[in-house]
């Protein structure tokens, strides 16, 4: 102690001999702009708000996390949904009528076939129009028997209820070319809740076709097209499927979820930005309620234009729709 | 706040425009969740770039302000680009 510098003895003693800070204290300095924080509160110091970035993704990671844990995940998140494979055909159908279209009708045929295709990403966990052993959704129209002359698939995870995921999918220009394709005569759907990657989810899959039964003269094969968004095939095929195995009904799933109901990882998410939000907005009004009645000179009041893009991030929040569609 | 708005009336018009339009593209892209992150990257560099240069035009740019601004851009953008994922 004695070699140090005088200098470097006098920090020394004052940083021994200072008494740690109240907890009243601390947290007036959080939050009430003195001279003891340069006279903003120190929530809003961009130290302070790089920590916020850090609490940020260190609750994003935590809910993604909660896969691992079934036991403890399970008594927090939970998944509901009204999904029918009723409701997506009636709504379909609405959106069909409404601009001159034939309605689609049920083909069991495609029906087995979507099942079996939501059965397949729930078992080899993937969301995708190509599962990763490399089948298509035509592997499955055919797998289930459906002979087509031309065939299409949307998919969608996710959605609380039918109406929104039948607005998203109208919101997609290559699904909306699905649902109101006139090739199209008939359709299967089915609704599947499972665990997709560690969270409950439902899925829809929903196959479109149109029969190869009405074919009399031999066609030209037209080149299989496949679209970014939305998987859709035309296909010349041979086979002809009798009309009464055709006309088969509907494939309709128990919704086993609909009861465990609690908080989806969306919800968590939200809830946890929204809390850091509040936070900070409410340091930001209080900050500037302090320095506008000490007349702290500012040229340039920087709390309104983070308290505008604060307002921004929370109605975005809030309005966040849950949903994908492939 | 409202003395502070009437004095940078400009800036602050500039700023509501571009949130007005943030939230409109954000919401018409809808279901397209790339179309949503990109919007959300632009207005946070946007906001980035406001608060620099209405620092400059007063001249009160700091490095305090400077890394204020940095610090709440990137806040935004985490808030923005996880709920997009």
């Amino acid at each position: 102690m004695n070699d140090m510098p005088r200098r470097r003895q006098r920090r020394y003693k004052s940083a021994k001999t200072s008494k740690p800070l109240g907890l009243s204290k601390t947290v007036a300095r959080l939050f009430h702009p003195s001279s003891h924080n340069y006279h903003r509160s120190k929530l809003l110091h961009p130290e302070s708000i790089l920590y916020f970035c850090l609490i940020v993704l260190a609750s994003f990671a935590l809910v993604r996390a909660l896969r691992f844990f079934p036991g403890f995940g399970d008594a927090i998140l939970g998944y509901a949904s009204n999904i029918t494979a009723e409701d997506v055909l009636a709504q379909v159908n609405q959106q069909r009528t409404a601009q001159g279209l034939p309605s689609l009708v049920i083909n069991g045929k495609l029906s087995q076939a979507a099942l079996a295709k939501g059965q397949d990403m729930f078992a080899d966990q993937y969301w995708s129009h190509t599962a990763p052993d490399g089948a298509g959704p035509w592997d499955f129209i055919k797998g289930a028997g459906y002979a087509y002359r031309a065939a299409g698939e949307n998919l969608a995870r996710d959605f609380m209820n039918t109406g929104e995921m039948v607005s998203a999918w109208m919101a997609s220009p290559t699904h909306r070319e699905n649902i109101l394709n006139d090739r199209f005569s008939e359709v299967g759907v089915a609704v599947i809740n499972g665990k997709l990657q560690g969270f409950e989810t439902t899925l829809v899959v929903q196959m479109f076709g149109s029969p190869a039964a009405v074919a009399v003269a031999p066609q030209q094969p037209v080149a299989p097209r496949i679209l970014d968004n939305s998987a859709q095939q035309t296909v010349s095929v041979t086979e002809v499927e009798p009309e009464a195995q055709v006309l088969a009904g509907t494939v309709l799933l128990p919704n086993p979820l609909q009861n465990s109901v609690l908080l989806t990882p969306l919800h968590l998410t939200k809830a946890f930005f929204l809390a850091v939000i509040l936070l900070i907005v409410a340091t930001l009004i209080y900050d500037g309620f302090v320095s506008r009645n000490r007349k702290v000179l500012t040229a340039f009041n920087k709390n309104l234009g983070h308290l505008l893009v604060f307002g921004a991030v929370t109605f975005v929040l809030i309005f966040f729709r849950s949903g994908l569609i492939q | 706040m409202l003395i502070k708005f009437t004095q940078h009336k400009f800036a602050y018009g500039v700023l509501l425009l571009a949130i007005g339009a943030f939230l409109f593209y954000f919401y018409a892209v809808w279901p397209n969740r790339i179309a949503q992150r990109l919007a959300s990257v632009i207005f946070v560099v946007f906001y980035f770039l406001w608060g620099i240069i209405t620092h400059w035009r007063a001249h009160q740019l700091n490095k305090k302000i400077f890394t204020e601004y940095f610090a709440i851009s990137l806040l935004v953008s985490l808030l923005l680009l996880l709920v997009t994922l």
